[in-house]
C-alpha cells in the first residue's frame, strides 16, 4: 500500500497537523500536500480518526482480568484436587471457576462438581471459618439441596468445595421447554422453597438463590446448588456469626439477584433469601423481570433494588394501555411458553399471586414472609384454592375466599364482608372523638374481631375438607351458627350481634320472615341487658328494617327507620356520619319513602358526608351514586351523570382505576350514555371496561357486573347485533345459575332478560316460553302478587302482543296492572298502561290505544316535560298513535 | 527454583536469545499475574470503583519487585507481558465467542458480576487483526499499541519497555491509535 518514503512523508506530517488546529491545520495541510490528492485524503482521514474516540481507547481492565483467570483455569484441567482429579472445566466466573473431576485412587466411579475458588486464604481466621462453615454445610441433606461432599484447600491455598455433581437446566429453562403451565412452575418451585425452609432450620442462608443455581434433572427433580457458599467467601468476622442465622456483610455475587439489604450492604438474614425466592418465582411464573427498565450501571442497578417498586406480574400480560409490537410479541411468546392465553395468564397473575409476589418483594425485609415456611404455606393455599396470608385483611379476606369456594353462600358473606368493613370504618370515626367515645370503639373493635372470628368459625365448621363427607348447605351452618350463639347468653352483647350477623344472613339468603325473626331476638336481647347500647341497638334496627323492606312491610320498615334515626339524633347529632348512614338506608328503597323523600334522603346523606368526610372520600363517592341513581330516575340524566363522574373520579383516585368501585361508576355512566345522549360507543367502551374490571377482580357474581352485562346486551340490541346480546344474556344466566342453582330470584330476573332478547330479535315464540319460566319460577318464590311478577306479566303480554294473541295478552296485562295497584294505589301501572296502549295499536284500535297512552303519560310525567327515557318514549308512542288517527280519519 | 527467582531466569535466559525460555515463562506470568489481581480483587465492596488498572499494574510491579534484574531485564518484562497479554486476551475473546455461538451446554456458572459486552470482545479480535496489518507498516508503533491497550502500560513504562524516548513512543501512539481507529471504523 504505501512504501516506507511515503509511510514517513506522512508520519511527519501529520504529526505536525494533529498539534495544529482548524484553519492553521487546513494552511498546513494544503502546503505541505500541494496537488497530491491521496496523500491529502490519507492524512485529512487520519486527522478526522484523531479527533474521535474509538475501540483503541476503550478500558478493558475487566476483560483482562477474566482472560487471565480463564486461561489459569484452563491450566488445572487434568491436576488433581484434593482426592480428585479434574475431567473437564463446566463453568467459570469472577469467584472461581466449577470442573468435573472424579476419583483421583480410581477407586470407583464416581463424578463431583469442584469449585475452586480464585483467591487463597491469607490468615489462620480465614482458614477456621471456612472449616466450620464447611461443617455446617456438609450436613445439610436434602433431596432437592445438592451436598457438598467435602472441601479444602489446594497446596497453595485456594479453598475448594466437592460437591454432588448434578446434570439438569436450570429452572427458567427447564420450564420453558416443557411449556410449564403457571400451576406446574408453582408445583416445581414448591421444591425450591422447601430446600431453603430446611436450611435456614439448619440456621444457613443460600444467599445467591437464582436461576442458573436452581437446576432440574432429567427425572424433574429440583436441585438447588451453592448452598451458604457465597458466605464462606464473604469478608465478615467468623466468630459468633457462624451459627446465628443472621449475618452482617454481604457481598452478592449476582448484582442482579441481589435483595435490597445486600446491595447497600446491611445486615442480612434469612429474609433475604426469601427475596431472592421471591425474585425468581415471579421471572418464572412471569417470564419478566420486575423492575421494568434495564439498569445501565452498577449505581443505577443498586437504586432500582433498593427504590424500584415491582410491577404488578399482570401488568406484563397487559393488552391496552401503553404496550408496542415488540412488548406484544414478548408477551405472546411467554403465554405460549406457559400453555395459556395472554388473558389467562394476566387474570392467573393479578389475585393471589400478585399478593404472594409483592409480598416476597417487600423492600423491608420485616414485611416479607416471616419464614420460607410461610411463604411455602401461601403457595399451597393458593394451589388448593385457599386464602392465602399475605393480604391486608386477613380475616375479611379468608371470608371472601371462602365464599369462592361455596358459591352458594357468596351473596351472603360478601354482604356480610361489606357490612363489617363499614362497622370498621364507622369505629374508626369515633377515635376521632372524645375520650369516651375512644373506649367505645375500643370496645366495638374487640367485638367486631370477635363477630369476625364467629363467622369463620362458622363456616370453617362446614368446611367438608376439615369434615369429609358431609354436604353442607348455607341452612346447616346457620344453624351451627344458631346453636353457637345460643350458647353465649353470659356475654348477651357479643350474643346479640351474633343473632344480628345470622339476621342479615338469612337477608342476603332472601329467607326474610327468618330474617326479622331473629333479627328482632337481636334486639331483645340486646334491650334486656338494660344498659343503653346505642349504637348498636341503631345498626339492629336498620338491619330489621331491611329485612321489613324486602317482606314489602313497607310502614314497619318506615317506623324502624324513624325509630332509629331519632336515637342517633340524640346519641350522634345530626350532622353525625352515622345520620348520612341511616338516611341512605331509608332512601335506597323507594317504596318505602316514595321518590321525593327519597331524594331528599340521598341529598342530605351526601351533605353531611362531604361536611364530615369531605369531597374526596369514598362513602362521599357512594352517596354521590346514590344521589346520581335517584336523579336517573327523576329523569335527569345529565345531573346524574355529573354525579356518577364525580363518583368515577374520587374512587378512581382512591382506590386506582381498576376498583370494582370505579367499574360500578363506569357502568352507570354507561347507562346514561346509552339510554340518554345515544352514544353507543362510548356507552360500550364504558360498559366494556367497567365489565373488566369486575373480571379481572373476580367480581362476576357481583350485581354491577350483571347489571352491566344486561346494559351492555341491551346496547347491542339498540345497535341491531341482537346475536352478541343473546350471548350476553346467555353468560348471564350461566353465571347465576352456577352460583344460585336454578331456583333462585337472580336466575328468574335472568331467564326474562334472556327472553327480551329474544323478543327483540322477532323470535316470540322463544322469549313467550322464556318468560313463561320466568314467571313460574317467580311465582314459586315470592308469590303471585309479588310486584315482580307484575313486571314478567308486562313482558309476557308484549311477546303475545308480537304474537298477536291479543286476548291472552290482555289477561296479562289486567292482572299485571291489579298487582300494581294493590302495591301502589290506584294511581299506579304507568307501565301496564302504555303496554295496553301498544296492544290496541296492534289490533288497529287507535282511538282506545291513544286513551291508554295518555293515561300512562299523565300518571307517569303529568306536566310532559320529563326527560325520563320512558317518558320520551311514550310521548313519541302517542304521537304516532295520533298520527295514525289522523291518517284514518 | 520457584517464584520470582524462576521468573528472573528465564527472563535473563530469554533476553539472551534462548526460544524456550518465552513458552516456560508465560505460565509463571500467568500465574503471578493472576494470583495478585485476583487476591485484591476479592474483598472489594461492589459500591467501590474497581479500579483494575491499579490492580493489573500492581500484578507487573510484585512480578518484578526483586533486586536482581536489572533495568534492562524489567523493562524487557514489560514488553514480554504485553505480548503475552495480548495472546492472552484474543485467545480468551475467540473461545468467548465460541460458546456464545455454539449454544454451549448449560452449566454450573458462578456468574460475574462485570458484564463483559460481547461487542468488547469481538474489538479485541479486530484491533489485533489490524495491529498485525500495522506490523507490516511500522512495526514500532504498532509494539506501542501492544505494550498501551493489550498490555496496560503508561506511554512512560512503554517508551522503557521498547527502549525508545518518551516523546516518540508518544507520538507513536498518537498516529497509530489514530490509524488503527481509521482502520476499525472502515470494516
Amino acid at each position: 500500500m504505501s512504501n516506507s518514503t511515503t509511510w514517513n512523508k506522512l508520519k511527519r506530517i501529520f504529526e505536525i497537523a494533529a498539534e495544529l488546529e482548524g484553519n492553521d491545520r487546513m494552511q498546513y495541510l494544503n502546503e505541505e500536500c500541494g496537488d497530491n490528492r491521496a496523500l491529502y485524503d490519507e492524512i485529512f482521514s487520519l486527522l478526522e480518526s484523531h479527533d474521535q474516540m474509538g475501540a483503541i481507547d476503550k478500558e478493558i481492565d475487566s476483560i483482562r482480568l477474566s482472560a487471565i483467570s480463564s486461561a489459569n483455569e484452563e491450566r488445572l484441567i487434568g491436576q488433581k484436587i484434593g482426592n480428585y482429579k479434574t475431567v473437564q472445566k463446566i463453568g467459570s466466573g469472577g469467584m472461581g471457576a466449577v470442573f468435573l473431576a472424579e476419583r483421583a485412587d480410581g477407586q470407583f466411579e464416581h463424578k463431583v462438581a469442584i469449585k475452586l475458588m480464585h483467591n487463597p486464604f491469607v490468615s489462620d481466621r480465614e482458614m477456621d471459618r471456612f472449616k466450620a462453615e464447611r461443617q455446617i454445610l456438609a450436613r445439610l441433606q436434602h433431596e432437592h439441596i445438592a451436598r457438598l461432599l467435602d472441601g479444602g484447600l489446594t497446596g497453595d491455598g485456594h479453598p475448594f468445595f466437592v460437591m454432588e455433581y448434578v446434570q439438569g437446566l436450570p429452572i427458567d429453562v427447564y420450564c420453558n421447554k416443557h411449556k410449564m403451565t403457571i400451576r406446574e412452575r408453582l408445583m416445581l418451585f414448591k421444591e425450591v422453597i422447601g430446600a431453603v425452609e430446611y436450611a435456614h432450620r439448619s440456621l444457613v442462608i443460600h444467599r445467591d438463590i437464582k436461576p442458573s443455581n436452581i437446576l432440574v434433572t432429567n427425572n424433574g427433580s429440583v436441585k438447588l446448588l451453592d448452598f451458604g457458599i457465597a458466605r464462606v467467601l464473604s469478608d465478615e468476622p467468623v466468630s459468633e456469626t457462624v451459627f446465628s442465622a443472621t449475618d452482617s456483610l454481604a457481598l452478592p455475587l449476582t448484582p442482579a439477584y441481589a435483595s435490597p439489604e445486600q446491595i447497600n450492604n446491611d445486615t442480612i438474614s434469612t429474609q433475604s433469601d426469601i427475596y431472592q425466592l421471591g425474585l425468581v418465582l415471579y421471572e418464572l411464573l412471569t417470564g419478566f423481570s420486575p423492575f421494568n427498565t434495564k439498569p445501565t450501571s452498577a449505581h443505577e442497578l443498586k437504586k432500582f433494588i433498593s427504590e424500584a417498586e415491582p410491577e404488578n406480574p399482570g401488568f406484563h400480560f397487559r393488552t391496552t394501555g401503553t404496550i408496542d409490537e415488540k412488548d406484544i410479541i414478548k408477551t405472546q411468546k411467554a403465554a405460549e411458553l406457559r400453555s395459556a392465553s395472554v388473558n389467562r395468564i394476566r387474570k392467573t397473575l393479578s389475585g393471589d399471586l400478585r399478593s404472594i409476589l409483592l409480598k416476597a418483594l417487600q423492600k423491608d425485609p420485616d414485611k416479607r414472609y416471616e419464614s420460607a415456611e410461610k411463604l411455602h404455606g401461601d403457595v399451597n393455599n393458593y394451589l388448593n384454592g385457599d386464602p392465602i396470608t399475605a393480604h391486608p385483611d386477613s380475616k375479611i379476606y379468608r371470608l371472601k375466599k371462602f365464599t369462592r369456594r361455596y358459591p352458594f353462600e357468596i351473596a351472603a358473606v360478601a354482604f356480610l364482608a361489606i357490612l363489617l368493613a363499614g362497622y370498621i370504618i364507622t369505629i374508626t370515626w369515633h377515635t376521632k372523638q372524645t375520650e369516651q367515645a375512644l373506649e367505645i370503639a375500643q370496645f366495638e373493635s374487640e367485638k367486631s374481631e370477635e363477630v369476625v372470628d364467629f363467622l369463620l368459625g362458622m363456616f370453617e365448621a362446614g368446611d367438608p375438607r376439615l369434615n369429609p363427607g358431609e354436604t353442607i348447605t348455607a341452612n346447616d351452618l346457620i344453624d351451627s351458627g344458631l346453636q353457637e350463639a345460643t350458647l353465649l347468653s353470659d356475654s348477651p352483647v357479643v350474643q346479640a350481634n351474633m343473632f344480628n350477623v345470622i339476621g342479615k344472613v338469612y337477608t342476603s339468603l332472601g329467607e326474610y320472615e327468618k330474617a326479622a325473626e331473629i333479627l328482632t331476638r337481636a334486639i331483645d336481647v340486646l334491650d334486656e341487658t338494660g344498659e343503653d347500647h346505642v349504637a348498636d341497638r341503631v345498626d339492629f334496627l336498620n338491619d330489621l328494617a331491611i329485612a321489613k323492606t324486602r317482606l314489602s312491610h313497607y310502614e314497619g320498615a318506615r317506623l324502624l327507620y324513624s325509630e332509629s334515626l331519632a336515637m342517633a339524633y340524640n346519641y350522634f347529632g345530626k350532622d353525625h356520619p352515622k345520620i348520612a348512614e341511616i338516611k341512605t338506608l331509608k332512601g335506597s328503597w323507594v317504596p318505602v319513602t316514595g321518590i321525593n323523600h327519597a331524594a331528599e334522603l340521598r341529598q342530605q346523606s351526601l351533605e353531611i358526608r362531604i361536611s364530615s368526610f369531605g369531597e374526596n372520600h369514598l362513602l362521599t363517592a357512594d352517596s354521590y351514586m346514590d344521589v346520581g341513581k335517584i336523579n336517573r330516575s327523576m329523569g335527569e340524566p345529565e345531573l346524574a351523570l355529573e354525579k356518577f363522574e364525580t363518583a368515577f373520579n374520587i374512587r378512581s383516585r382512591e382506590l386506582g382505576e381498576e376498583h370494582p368501585l370505579v367499574a360500578e361508576s363506569n357502568i352507570f355512566m354507561a347507562d346514561v350514555y346509552r339510554l340518554y345522549r345515544k352514544d353507543t360507543a362510548k356507552a360500550e367502551e364504558l360498559y366494556n371496561h367497567g365489565l373488566n374490571i369486575l373480571e379481572l377482580a373476580g367480581a362476576e357474581l357481583a350485581p354491577t357486573y350483571l347489571h352491566g352485562l344486561t346494559g351492555l346486551a341491551l346496547l347491542m340490541i339498540e345497535i341491531g347485533n341482537s346475536e352478541a346480546a343473546i350471548e350476553l344474556y346467555h353468560k348471564n344466566l350461566a353465571l347465576r345459575e352456577e352460583v344460585f342453582g336454578n331456583r333462585h330470584p337472580a336466575v328468574a330476573e335472568a331467564l326474562s332478560h334472556l327472553a327480551g332478547g329474544y323478543q327483540s330479535m322477532q323470535q316470540p315464540h322463544k322469549a313467550k316460553k322464556l318468560y313463561q319460566e320466568s314467571l313460574s319460577l317467580w311465582e314459586d318464590l315470592v308469590g303471585y302478587d309479588h310486584i315482580v311478577v307484575s313486571g314478567v306479566l308486562i313482558s309476557l303480554g308484549n311477546t303475545l302482543v308480537d304474537m298477536k294473541k291479543f286476548d291472552e295478552a290482555r289477561a296479562a296485562f289486567d292482572r299485571a296492572l291489579a298487582i300494581q295497584h294493590n302495591y301502589y294505589g290506584e294511581e299506579s301501572g304507568t307501565l301496564v298502561l302504555r303496554a295496553i296502549g301498544r296492544l290496541y295499536k296492534h289490533q288497529g284500535d287507535f282511538d282506545t290505544s291513544g286513551y291508554y297512552y295518555s293515561r300512562a303519560l299523565q300518571q307517569f310525567d303529568p306536566e310532559g316535560t320529563s326527560l325520563h327515557h320512558d317518558a320520551v318514549k311514550m310521548r313519541e308512542e302517542l304521537k304516532r298513535v295520533k298520527e295514525l288517527i289522523a291518517g284514518k280519519e | 527454583m520457584t517464584g520470582n527467582s524462576e521468573i528472573t531466569v528465564l527472563l535473563q535466559a530469554h533476553a539472551a536469545g534462548n526460544p524456550d525460555a518465552m513458552n516456560r515463562l508465560i505460565p509463571l506470568v500467568y500465574d503471578e499475574m493472576h494470583k495478585m489481581a485476583r487476591g485484591r480483587l476479592v474483598g472489594e465492596r461492589p459500591d467501590h470503583t474497581l479500579n483494575s488498572t491499579a490492580l493489573v499494574h500492581e500484578a507487573y510491579l510484585k512480578l518484578l519487585d526483586f533486586n536482581r534484574i536489572d533495568w534492562q531485564g524489567k523493562n524487557h518484562f514489560y514488553a514480554i507481558a504485553s505480548q503475552v497479554m495480548r495472546n492472552l486476551l484474543v485467545d480468551y475473546a475467540v473461545k468467548q465467542n465460541a460458546e456464545k455461538r455454539g449454544g454451549k451446554n448449560y452449566k454450573v456458572t458462578l456468574k460475574n458480576s462485570h458484564v463483559t459486552e460481547e461487542t468488547d470482545l469481538d474489538e479485541i479480535i479486530s484491533i489485533d487483526i489490524a495491529l498485525k496489518k500495522l506490523e507490516e507498516i511500522d512495526e514500532r508503533q504498532a509494539k506501542v499499541i501492544e505494550c498501551r491497550f493489550f498490555g496496560g502500560l503508561t506511554i512512560e513504562e512503554a517508551a522503557k519497555a521498547l527502549g525508545i524516548s518518551e516523546p516518540t513512543a508518544n507520538r507513536d501512539w498518537k498516529m497509530a491509535r489514530a490509524w488503527l481507529n481509521r482502520e476499525l471504523n472502515s470494516e
